[in-house]
C-alpha cells in the first residue's frame, strides 16, 4: 500500500457509517473504503470475490476501523501473493479484532474524550452568554481537542494495521490505553467538579431577578443534588430535563422568586 | 423564510456528521446551534441554547445498534423556536422544551431509514454474489440524503410553525411568572448534564478528583 492509496483508503474511511444500516451494519462503507486496493490487487472472479468478502457484516468504533483496514489490506496483499491460502480467514480476522476496537472506542471517544472536551464549548456559551469570541474559543478548542486524537487514529490506524498485520492487537496492549482512559476521567471528573461549583455559585443567570446569590445557589445546588440522585437511579435524561424545567416554572409561577 | 430556510439547510448538512460522514463532532448541539442562529440573526441565543441541548444527551452515545436521540435536529428546532419567539432564556427554555420531542421524532425516522439501509444492504451483497454491478454508491447516497432530507424537513416545519405561532409565545412568554419560571428552568438545565457526565465518567470509582475538584473551586471562590 503506497501512501497515494492510503490517503485514498483514509477519506474513504470518512464514509464508514454512510450506508450503515442494521442487518449489515458498516460493511458498505467499509467496502467502499477498501476497495481501491482490491482494485489493484485482485482482477476479474478474484475481484469479485474479494467484493462478497468485504460485503459481508462488519461493525466497529468508526475511530478504529483503520487498524481493521489495515490488517484487511495486508490479509489482502498475502491472498493475491499466495502467502495466505484461506480467503475466509480475512473475514474471520476482521470480526474478532472489530469487538476490541469497538469497546476501546467507545470507551475512549464516545464515553470519555468527546463529552469532556464539549464541556469547553458548554462552559464558554454558558459563563459568557452574549460573548462571541468566548463562545467561539470555547467550540473552537472542542472541535480542535477531539479532533487531533481522533482523526489521528483514523490515518494511524491503517498504518499500523497494514505495517503489524494480527500484531496489531499487541501493539494496542502495548499502548495501554484503558489506563490513559482511567487518568483521562479522573482529571476529567476533578474538571466536572469545579465546573459543578462554578455553574453553582457563579453562572449568570439570565431573567432571574430580585433573588439574592445565596437564594440562587441554594436552588441550584439542590438541583445538582436531585439530579445526581435521578442519574444515580438510571432515571432517562430526557425526564429529568422536563423535570427541571417543571421545577423553574413552578418557583417562578408558584414560588414568586 | 429564506433564512428559515438556508438554516434548514445549514442543518442537515451538519447532521450528516453524526453518523454518516466524517463525525468530526460539526453535528454536536454545541457546534448547530449557534450555526443555525447565525442564520438567523441571533449567535447568542444559538450559544446558549445548543450548550444547553448539548448537556440534555450527553450521556447517551451511538453504541452498537443503538439509534440515540437526534441532537442535532433538536438543537436545530430549539434555535430555530427560540430566536423568533424573543430569543434570552425564557424562549431559550421554551424552544428546548419543543426542540426534545422533534430530536425523539427524528431517532423515529432513522430507525426507518436504517431499516431501508439493510434492504439495500442485502441488495448490493445480492448483486456482489450473482457477478452483477452492485449499487454500492447508490446505497451511500440513499443514507446522506435521507439524513439530510429529515433534517431539513423536521427543521423547516418547526421553523415555520415556529413563526406562524411566534405572536402566541410572545404573548405567553410576556407573562411575567412564566418567564421567570422558564428562565429558572434554564438556569437548572446545565445541572442535568453535569450530573449525567458524573456517571459517565464513573464517580463510583473516582469520587475523591470529583469532590478534589469542588473544594478546589470553593476555595477559589470564597477566596475571592
Amino acid at each position: 500500500m503506497n501512501r497515494v492509496e492510503r490517503i485514498e483508503i483514509f477519506l474513504r474511511s470518512l464514509l464508514l457509517q454512510a450506508a450503515w444500516s442494521y442487518g449489515g451494519m458498516q460493511n458498505l462503507g467499509f467496502l467502499l473504503a477498501i476497495d481501491p486496493a482490491l482494485r489493484r490487487l485482485h482482477r476479474g472472479h478474484a475481484l469479485e470475490a474479494a467484493r462478497r468478502r468485504h460485503a459481508a457484516y462488519f461493525n466497529t468504533h468508526p475511530y478504529f476501523a483503520g487498524y481493521a483496514l489495515g490488517v484487511a489490506v495486508r490479509m489482502e496483499e498475502d491472498l493475491a501473493a499466495g502467502r495466505e491460502s484461506n480467503p475466509k480467514m480475512i473475514g474471520l480476522v476482521k470480526n474478532r479484532m472489530a469487538g476490541p476496537l469497538a469497546a476501546l472506542g467507545d470507551s475512549l471517544f464516545w464515553e470519555t474524550l468527546r463529552p469532556l472536551f464539549s464541556l469547553s464549548a458548554v462552559a464558554a456559551a454558558l459563563l459568557a452568554p452574549g460573548n462571541l469570541r468566548a463562545g467561539l474559543l470555547g467550540l473552537g478548542a472542542f472541535l480542535l481537542a477531539f479532533n487531533l486524537p481522533a482523526l489521528g487514529e483514523r490515518w494511524r490506524g491503517i498504518r499500523r494495521g497494514y505495517l503489524y498485520g494480527l500484531g496489531v492487537i499487541d501493539v494496542l496492549k502495548s499502548l495501554d490505553l484503558p489506563g490513559a482512559i482511567r487518568r483521562a476521567r479522573r482529571w476529567g471528573l476533578f474538571g466536572v467538579g469545579v465546573l459543578s461549583v462554578v455553574f453553582v455559585v457563579a453562572a449568570p443567570a439570565p431573567g432571574i431577578s430580585g433573588v439574592s446569590a445565596a437564594v440562587l445557589a441554594a436552588v441550584r445546588a439542590t438541583a445538582l443534588a436531585a439530579a445526581l440522585l435521578a442519574v444515580g437511579r438510571k432515571v432517562s435524561p430526557t425526564r429529568i430535563v422536563y423535570a427541571a424545567l417543571g421545577l423553574g416554572l413552578v418557583l417562578g409561577i408558584g414560588g414568586g422568586v | 423564510m429564506t433564512e428559515i430556510l438556508l438554516a434548514a439547510a445549514a442543518a442537515a448538512l451538519l447532521s450528516l456528521d453524526s453518523v454518516h460522514v466524517g463525525q468530526v463532532m460539526v453535528s454536536r448541539p454545541v457546534c448547530v446551534g449557534p450555526v443555525v442562529g447565525w442564520f438567523l440573526g441571533d449567535v447568542s441565543t444559538g450559544f446558549v441554547v445548543g450548550a444547553l441541548v448539548e448537556l440534555v444527551w450527553i450521556s447517551v452515545l451511538p453504541i452498537g445498534p443503538y439509534t440515540p436521540p437526534d441532537s442535532s435536529v433538536a438543537a436545530a428546532v430549539a434555535v430555530s423556536l427560540a430566536i423568533p419567539w424573543g430569543g434570552g432564556a425564557a424562549a431559550g427554555a421554551a424552544g428546548i422544551a419543543f426542540g426534545i420531542p422533534f430530536g425523539l421524532a427524528a431517532r423515529r425516522v432513522d430507525v426507518r431509514l436504517r431499516h431501508s439501509l439493510t434492504e439495500r444492504s442485502e441488495a448490493v451483497s445480492a448483486d456482489l454474489i450473482a457477478g452483477r454491478p452492485a449499487p454500492l454508491g447508490e446505497a451511500v447516497v440513499f443514507g446522506l440524503a435521507g439524513t439530510a432530507a429529515k433534517t431539513l424537513l423536521l427543521v423547516l416545519a418547526a421553523g415555520l410553525l415556529g413563526r406562524i405561532a411566534a405572536p402566541v409565545a410572545e404573548a405567553i412568554l410576556g407573562i411575567a411568572g412564566i418567564a421567570r419560571g422558564l428562565a429558572w428552568g434554564a438556569a437548572l438545565l446545565p445541572f442535568v448534564g453535569l450530573a449525567a457526565l458524573t456517571d459517565l465518567l464513573e464517580i463510583r470509582h473516582h469520587r475523591v478528583p470529583f469532590l478534589l475538584g469542588a473544594v478546589a473551586a470553593a476555595a477559589l471562590v470564597l477566596l475571592g
